[in-house]
């Protein structure tokens, strides 16, 4: 308990510190060691039963008040983990992406490849409970990006592992890959039909090859795909209804449209 | 009548045929999928289905009597 009374009081002091030092060069550096090793401890006790619970309390508290220097070092430290570490850690490195990115919604965009790429890695893990952390993860990342200057530019960050994933011969990989895409299709804020549709065929290919492991969990994809407008549309509606009926009169055909511009002034 | 969504004409096509031919497959874990997709598909895309409606039944009725 001392102990972690003592941990919270130096890190109000670094947070004040980061503040008080930022125009100091030399200060920073200092600063983002003693949040490295900070880290690096918690992350540590992670691995022990008994200071699990409060590792893992440390961290989140350690993920709320970060620079965007801070923030690329915490991922850092994230990636680093590797298979030799305990499943726990493994579980919560994951889910701590989750909670990064939820935090840092606008330090989002930089770093996205490069957590994507490490999501898809970890797939490969033989415990199907850090496959599940994944898939949820990325559906979570899939949500808090923003649309992107390109149309679709946000989604082809995450299509394009996904699709590499797809192509090695690793069945967990494979099964994993398609369960994240179905995910990402089902949570991305920015559904841009052409780049939906690229899809398509590729999926198709993929069903058509023999040695693909995971049609069950491409065949989910499928479903996430065809649902794609459907539930969309009634998501927009209920957000801003009136300018949405006048998009979908023009967009959609009437017969279609009407029910659904009911719906809009129901509303 | 059309239903805009993002599968629609070709792809539609070349998504239906897909998991028609799954519905056949070897393993039951992907004929099982191939049902619940068909499932999703008709609930969302609804009347744009209408043209694949023969060879649907005919996929459906070969299995008929495959394990739940």
């Amino acid at each position: 308990m001392l102990f972690w009374v003592s941990e919270c009081g130096s890190m109000a002091q670094a947070r004040v510190g980061t503040k008080g030092m930022g125009r100091l060069s030399g200060g920073k550096g200092v600063v983002l060691i003693e949040l490295k090793n900070r880290i690096l401890a918690a992350l540590n006790k992670l691995s022990d039963r008994d200071t699990q619970q409060l590792a893992v309390e440390d961290l989140e508290r350690l993920a709320q008040g970060l620079t965007p220097e801070g923030l690329a070092l915490f991922l850092a430290c994230l990636y680093d983990t590797d298979a030799q570490q305990k499943s726990v850690v493994r579980r919560e490195c994951i889910k701590l992406l989750g909670t990064l990115a939820t935090l840092h919604r606008d330090l989002l965009a930089s770093h996205l490849p490069k957590m994507v790429a490490n999501i898809v890695r970890r797939l490969k893990d033989p415990d199907s409970n850090i496959r599940d952390a994944c898939v949820d993860t990325i559906g979570i990342l899939a949500s808090q990006t923003g649309q992107g200057i390109e149309a679709g530019a946000s989604l082809n960050v995450f299509v394009k592992p996904l699709f590499e994933a797809l192509g090695e011969q690793h069945r967990n990989l494979q099964v994993g890959a398609s369960l994240c895409m179905a995910r990402v299709i089902d949570c991305t804020t920015d559904p841009d039909p052409p780049t939906l549709q690229l899809l398509c065929p590729r999926i198709a290919k993929l069903l058509g090859g023999s040695n693909f492991m995971g049609r069950a969990a491409l065949l989910t994809t499928i479903a996430s795909l065809s649902q794609v407008y459907v539930v969309k549309i009634v998501m927009v509606i209920s957000k801003h209804s009136a300018p949405c009926t006048i998009f979908l009169t023009f967009v959609l055909p009437k017969t279609f449209c009407f029910p659904l511009w009911l719906f809009g002034i129901i509303q | 009548m059309k239903v805009p969504g993002v599968v629609t004409g070709p792809v539609l096509a070349t998504m239906i045929t897909c998991v028609l031919e799954e519905l056949e497959n070897t393993e039951w874990a992907a004929r099982k999928a191939a049902a619940d997709t068909l499932t999703c598909m008709v609930n969302a895309l609804g009347p744009s289905l209408n043209i694949f409606r023969a060879p649907c039944t005919t996929a459906l009725q070969n299995c008929r009597f495959d394990k739940v």
